[in-house]
């Protein structure tokens, strides 16, 4: 599976492992479409090996989604390309971003 | 007596001869240093002279104590000769000397003013070169007082592509709302089918209960015809619930396949490749950055020049202050002039003083006398002369002080 969730510490931690694009949209928002009662939602992107624009699409739609509950989005192992294409998109103004794990 | 007088006289105007001429030598050495080898032999000379009559004198007494009235007058006359012969030497010596030093203080007048007005153009022309250089690095501006060139150019194209990249992000997240709502509609049509199933269900079981109903009218017999046909007639509606049901299913199946249509439209909508425009955003980062440098090495290189045009223009102050030593020559040059004149008025004056001692013949009052004015005179005009020329020092000691100088 490209995409995994683990509950952890009243936090939806979802890995996106591989390609993350336009394949994975379905799958992507059934892992926190359901989520409305945790106040983080954590992507790890440690494992992505590549981001096209639908991706940032996506994250755009959860943050949507974790405002309209009141949680927050933050982006976590994010490093090489993908911190490139992060950082192209400008979302530091908008998530919260570390490099770490 | 008379005799006597000769004889002291002679000697003694030789030796006030000699005593002048040193004296006039030792002047005019002073004031003209290049003349001391030729001033020097000339003294000798007289010297020679002076020791070699004396001796003559001493040594030829007797005989000279007879002719010595015919000798005075002839030992005179001869020094008048020769002192109007030094005089008139000395006289083109110092014509010469004169207007040597005239076009030596023209020159050097002429060499000063020059300089001064070489100088100030100078300092001009590198206060004209920093202004150019500042000119050339400020930004050029439109007629509006806006800035253009390549650094709003490059600004203008990252400020684009921003929102080109802002914008397919937009887009991008505008599809994926759509490809959600598309797998909404997919979901919303696996329930009709669903529904359709039960429907299909439900016919089955009302052609099987009108099969039944029939069965039973016929084992009626004539009281079961009437039931017959209404079995008959349910048979049918079954059948028609089906083929309608057939036809909601096609429907269903046309919509799904048309939303997957719409489904790979709104992928390719979505799915941009951001990676081209990254490179372009980098390289206007890069260029941005080149920018900043070369505009940090142009502004070093301006500072060096306003530095480097300070120290010229600290440099031609110094410069121009120096020149101030043309007031300081020129005041020599009038204190030596003046100086050549007194010379030249000191010989006049002691051959005047010569010329009365050897014509005085009134006895040793009258000649003390004389020597005695001529000693007052002579005092009198040494000290005024020392008075002129302590003056003339002062002032030169003070312009030499002066240090300020004002450029333009």
């Amino acid at each position: 599976m490209a995409l995994e969730t683990i509950e952890q510490d009243n936090a939806l931690v979802i890995r996106v492992r591989g390609d993350f694009d336009f394949r994975l949209h379905r799958s992507f928002r059934n892992t926190y479409r359901d989520v409305t009662d945790t106040s983080r939602f954590v992507i790890d992107l440690s494992g992505t090996s590549y981001m096209d624009s639908s991706a940032l699409g996506m994250l755009l739609l959860l943050r949507e989604h974790a405002q309209a509950h009141g949680a927050k989005v933050e982006l976590r192992g994010v490093a090489g390309e993908v911190a490139r294409i992060i950082r192209i998109a400008n979302f530091e103004q908008l998530f919260t971003i570390s490099s770490e794990n | 007596m008379d005799v006597v007088l000769q004889r002291m006289t002679n000697p003694a105007a030789r030796r006030i001869l000699f005593a002048g001429a040193v004296l006039a030598a030792a002047l005019l050495a002073w004031w003209m240093p290049a003349s001391a080898p030729l001033l020097v032999l000339l003294v000798a000379g007289l010297g020679f002279w002076e020791a070699r009559v004396g001796g003559d004198a001493h040594g030829a007494r007797p005989a000279a104590d007879t002719a010595a009235g015919a000798a005075g007058d002839q030992y005179t006359e001869d020094l008048r000769q020769l002192l109007l012969e030094v005089q008139s030497s000395l006289d083109t010596e110092f014509r010469q000397v004169r207007g040597d030093l005239t076009q030596v203080r023209e020159l050097v007048n002429d060499a000063v003013a020059q300089l001064g007005q070489s100088f100030t153009a100078v300092n001009q022309m590198t206060r004209q070169q920093t202004e150019v250089s500042t000119e050339v690095v400020a930004p050029a501006r439109t007629a509006e007082g806006e800035e253009f060139g390549v650094r709003v150019f490059v600004s203008e194209t990252e400020s684009m592509l921003q929102t080109y990249v802002d914008t397919v992000i937009e887009m991008s997240k505008q599809s994926v709302r759509t490809g959600a709502s598309i797998d909404d509609i997919v979901d919303r049509m696996a329930g009709i089918n669903s529904l359709l199933d039960d429907l299909r269900g439900i016919a089955r079981q009302t052609t099987m209960l009108a099969l039944n109903a029939s069965i039973e009218a016929a084992r009626a017999g004539e009281q079961g015809r009437g039931f017959a046909v209404v079995a008959q007639q349910v048979h049918q509606l079954a059948q028609e619930a089906n083929t309608f049901n057939e036809q909601i299913g096609n429907q269903v199946k046309n919509a799904l396949h048309l939303t997957e249509q719409a489904r790979e439209s709104v992928s390719t909508m979505a799915s941009h490749d951001l990676t081209e425009s990254l490179r372009a955003r980098e390289r206007i980062g890069q260029r941005m950055h080149d920018l900043q440098l070369l505009d940090q090495r142009y502004e070093n290189g301006v500072q060096r020049i306003e530095s480097l045009s300070q120290g010229i223009e600290d440099e031609i102050g110094r410069a121009i202050r120096a020149l101030q030593f043309d007031d300081i020559v020129t005041q020599l040059l009038q204190a030596t002039e003046y100086g050549v004149d007194g010379v030249s008025d000191y010989i006049q004056e002691i051959r005047q003083i010569l010329g009365d001692l050897a014509g005085d013949r009134d006895g040793d009052a009258a000649r003390g006398e004389t020597l005695r004015s001529a000693q007052r005179a002579l005092q009198e005009q040494r000290e005024k002369r020392e008075q002129q020329r302590r003056n003339q020092r002062v002032v030169t000691q003070e312009s030499m002080q002066e240090g300020e100088i004002e450029l333009f």
